[in-house]
């Protein structure tokens, strides 16, 4: 795949990548670096793709951004190995770039449906989820502030994060195929 | 979706990806196979200076200890422009005092082969011209060794650079201005807060300022006055660019206005390039001269959004707004503020901002462009502030929060947004947690039997544990990995390579990498464990410091869950050479300097646990040697840099520039001695022409150094973390090639064969631009660009 050909590709995915990580992170400049990434890393191994049909290329472009979002969750960092590689510099992004992603990826009405699901976890659950997820708080300040360990803390957030994914599997909003 | 505009911001990083990706082709154009191009990658830079001044300063006859002196360069290795004729040196006898009253400073001027003026800056102890370390040991300086040469100056022109030597919680820094003044300059003068203070000039007409802190703090500022009368003046280290003072006293905010179209990231495909009737604002933040970087992951300077307005807003139009660090964003681990910015019309006499600590401060504002930025701490709430314009008819006007009519680049209305509440930098930077991304499950660390190292030093092992990554419900949940460190095994601990041949560092090795085991736990290979079938062998010299360091042994190691053995074959002869396999699946494999040999390639065959075999890539890691093109010193006193052709069809293509291991280009790591070799990649040579005489690239190097344990180089000789280095081509014709950066001006002489030359600056460039000049019979162009990388 020549570079003509790559840039092709991303004008035709780039959108269902980035709404794909917004989606999933809730954070439209995140989301943003995510997608940068993903389409570094395509680049650098797309001649595993010379000869694959479309749908094998999407297939295996979104298994690179889900594993993009599985490193990030893992690590709290964006990978940033292949565009330094590359010496690709993600362009800042503006406050109306961020706003229109919001808009593109539904995230207020994500957020909203979220936050409906998040009515029904417990309390426990609920708080950390809250201190964790919307206000990104670190896990030691949430120890902290709860009174619990650390550990206490991901294991909440962690089973609370399964009981929406759970929920998703049932909410229109959240099960939406963006 | 796909029916509704492209965002903007895709668009942009869509070009981004077009330039990158076009760049990345024609690397592999020049011969190379895309699986063998491969950067090294930059490790973290940190502080090593530290700007606190002891204050207690040390008397001036007091005679600090001998040390053996610096170690001269091989004459041979030293470009001839540069190589000062010993016939030709004396002392300037300035005899500069030093702040903290250490040994005095002096210049030592010679002249090279080719006649120009060089100078090598040092102190005189009992006689005797070198450096006091920071181990407050002193070191002669060698003959032979300059700082820097150049054309000699002429008439009232001067030659002058201001050269950093690093310091320490017990040894402040220096900005070290050094010169050399035309025969009718009259008199130099070091201007401080608008008061000059001339500079004595010394022998060869050499003069000499010591000055407290780094040139990008210090920034010197000069006033030459010639025989005619006529006085000039010269600002060292100075970008030139509009600032706001930080509230903290650290790095200053560079102030960006202007129209939309100048803001680059504004001119995306298919985007309406900068309305011309909207100006634009926005603030950088600059790099620290006292860390000379932050964190690796800053790739980007910190900026804060680009705020614009219609140019006839009206007499006043603000944007006040809290940015908060993040770990994500372009606002990147930068702390809180408060930024009042924006632009006055004409009509405004004066602005006051009122509602910061209940002080009203003036506000300065650009009389050409109206442009103002005020940086606040961030605990000052945006809502509170008041910013009171007053107007030549004497009427006033006022803003409070941001204008309704702020809009973006492109002329649409921008949404007023909430301020975050106030984030403290530290709770971010805590919550990015410590890198390996993965909790270490207790009591699963082991440590594997010992193999030997052919570099002669203690036998390595592997320590290899079991963690568990935090659970995420898109990725399937909990995922147990396998992480591993090799190294030399001291007792019962593996530790970490050190710089020596065979030594031995810190009780910490490196992790080198984690790898998930299968979900279903069975020792078949998932998908992420077949990348780690693909690890780089890494290469180590025997002393990284040296001026010509060789290869020791070559280091192998990965993590492939369920592995229970391995062997490395190589691709020449089909040799054999088992690796030692740990417990959980890390393995490693300890190779002679023999494996990087030219072309080598090598592959590992792996036996699983459920009888299976799995044989990875030909791994091909050790480039050909070719001519060295263009060659310059290390100012840390390592090995040489060099420049060399990416293939011997294209002499003058240049590959990435590295140090001389062997013969070929690497990046060497200054702390454990690990090589990446560097001569598969380029740049390309850029477009040289007659119109285009010149190319040029900067490739700043970033060690990874532990600001408790400066490098050898920084102790010794006071030489700041890293280098910066330049280098580039000219068309045929171009003979001298001038080089202007923000510390000084240099002239070399390309390769007369291919036109490819190299220059290396110690530490790394905070602000302003570079400028490269190529000049011969019927050739002259220029090529300025950011000195910032």
């Amino acid at each position: 795949m020549q570079s003509h050909e790559f840039v092709a590709w991303y004008e035709k995915e780039a959108e269902a990548v980035l709404v794909f990580h917004a989606r999933r992170t809730l954070d439209p400049e995140l989301a943003l670096d995510l997608t940068a990434e993903t389409f570094a890393q395509a680049w650098r191994s797309r001649g595993q793709l010379q000869s694959a049909v479309p749908e094998v290329r999407r297939a295996w472009l979104f298994t690179i951004a889900r594993r993009q979002i599985g490193r990030y969750h893992r690590k709290g960092r964006v990978e940033r190995e292949a565009r330094e590689r590359l010496q690709i510099q993600t362009p800042p992004a503006h406050e109306d770039d961020l706003a229109a992603i919001d808009e593109r990826a539904g995230l207020p009405e994500l957020r909203a449906a979220m936050t409906a699901e998040l009515e029904r976890l417990s309390a426990d659950h609920r708080r950390a989820l809250q201190l964790r997820i919307v206000e990104e708080r670190p896990y030691d300040e949430i120890a902290g502030l709860l009174g619990v360990s650390e550990q206490t803390v991901r294991a909440r957030v962690s089973r609370g994060l399964t009981a929406l994914s759970k929920a998703a599997a049932v909410n229109p909003v959240l099960q939406a195929e963006r | 979706m796909t029916d509704r505009p492209t965002l903007r911001i895709l668009e942009a990083l869509g070009d981004e990806l077009e330039r990158a990706t076009l760049a990345d082709e024609s690397r592999e154009r020049a011969g190379l196979s895309r699986r063998r191009f491969r950067l090294p990658g930059l490790p973290v830079i940190v502080l090593v200076t530290a700007l606190s001044v002891t204050g207690v300063a040390a008397a001036a006859t007091h005679l600090f200890g001998l040390a053996a002196p610096v170690s001269a360069p091989n004459r041979a290795d030293i470009p001839v422009e540069a190589r000062p004729l010993p016939s030709t040196v004396t002392m300037a006898g300035i005899d500069a005092g030093d702040p903290d009253g250490l040994p005095s400073w002096d210049v030592r001027v010679s002249r090279s082969a080719t006649g120009e003026t060089c100078t090598a800056v040092g102190q005189v102890q009992d006689g005797v011209f070198g450096i006091l370390g920071l181990d407050r040991r002193f070191r002669a300086l060698p003959l032979g060794v300059a700082d820097a040469c150049g054309t000699a100056p002429s008439a009232a022109g001067v030659q002058v650079g201001a050269r950093p030597a690093a310091g320490s919680t017990t040894m402040s820094p220096r900005t070290l201005v050094v010169g050399i003044a035309g025969p009718q300059v009259s008199r130099v003068d070091l201007v401080r807060s608008g008061v000059p203070t001339p500079i004595p000039i010394g022998r060869d007409r050499a003069f000499l300022s010591v000055l407290r802190g780094l040139p990008d703090t210090v920034r010197p500022e000069l006033s030459i006055a010639d025989d005619s009368g006529h006085t000039r003046t010269l600002r060292l280290s100075n970008s030139g660019s509009a600032e706001a003072p930080d509230p903290d006293g650290g790095a200053p905010w560079e102030i960006l206005s202007g129209a939309a179209s100048t803001f680059v990231h504004l001119q995306g495909r298919g985007a309406v390039p900068g309305r011309p009737d909207t100006h634009c604002i926005q603030a950088k933040l600059e790099i620290d001269p006292a860390t000379g970087g932050t964190d690796t992951s800053l790739q980007q300077q910190t900026t804060t959004p680009i705020a614009c307005w219609p140019t006839a807003g009206g007499p006043l139009v603000a944007d006040i707004r809290r940015m908060v660090p993040s770990a994500a964003a372009s606002y990147r681990l930068t702390p809180a503020r408060t930024f009042v910015s924006g632009f006055a019309d004409r009509t405004v006499e004066s602005l006051v901002l009122a509602g910061a600590d209940g002080v009203d401060r003036p506000v300065p504002f650009s009389r050409r462009t109206g442009a103002f930025v005020v940086v606040l701490d961030g605990r000052v709430d945006p809502n509170a502030l008041r910013l009171h314009a007053t107007l030549a008819d004497g009427t006033s006007t006022t803003v409070r929060g941001g204008t309704a009519s702020l809009i973006d680049g492109y002329g649409r209305t921008i949404h007023p947004r909430v301020d975050p509440p106030w984030k403290d930098l530290a709770s971010v930077r805590a919550s990015l947690g410590d890198g390996s991304g993965a909790t270490k499950i207790a009591g699963t660390d082991q440590v594997s039997a010992t193999i030997a190292d052919p570099a002669g030093g203690p036998a390595w092992a592997i320590h290899s544990w079991r963690a568990r990554s935090i659970p995420f419900p898109h990725s399937g949940g909990s995922q147990d990995e396998v992480c591993a460190t090799v190294g030399p095994l001291v007792g019962t601990t593996v530790h970490a390579p050190a710089g020596k041949a065979a030594g031995v560092g810190e009780p910490t090795g490196r992790q080198i990498r984690c790898a998930p085991i299968h979900p279903t736990g069975s020792a078949r290979l998932g998908f992420m464990a077949m990348n780690n079938l693909l690890s780089f062998p890494v290469p180590y010299v025997d002393d990284p410091l040296s001026r010509t360091p060789h290869l020791s042994r070559i280091v192998l190691a990965t993590v492939v869950p369920g592995a229970v053995s391995a062997v490395v074959e190589r691709h020449r002869d089909h040799a054999r050479t088992r690796a030692l396999v740990g417990p959980l699946g890390a393995m490693l494999a300890m190779l002679p300097p023999s494996y990087a040999a030219p072309g080598t390639e090598v592959r590992v065959h792996y036996r699983l646990a459920d009888g299976h075999t799995k044989t990875s890539d030909w791994l091909a890691y050790a480039p050909a040697k070719r001519p060295v093109r263009a060659r310059a010193l290390d100012p840390d006193g390592g090995a040489d840099w060099a420049v060399q052709s990416i293939s011997n069809r294209e002499p003058g293509v240049p590959a990435f520039p590295g140090q001389l291991v062997d013969g070929r280009l690497a990046t060497v790591d200054p702390s454990t001695g690990a090589v990446g070799f560097s001569g598969f990649g380029t740049m390309g040579s850029g477009r040289l022409d007659r119109d285009h005489p010149v190319w040029f690239q900067q490739q700043p190097t970033l060690p990874d150094i532990n600001p408790d344990e400066p490098t050898l180089a920084t102790i010794q000789r006071r030489t700041l973390p890293g280098e910066t280095v330049i280098y580039g081509g000219v068309a045929p014709g171009v003979r001298t090639v001038t080089i202007r950066t923000p510390r000084d001006v240099r002239t070399v002489r390309p390769s007369k064969t291919t036109g490819l030359f190299v220059v290396v600056y110690d530490g790394r460039f905070t602000q302003g631009k570079i400028t490269v000049i190529a000049d011969g019979p019927g050739r002259h162009g220029l090529l300025q660009k950011p000195a910032v990388w």
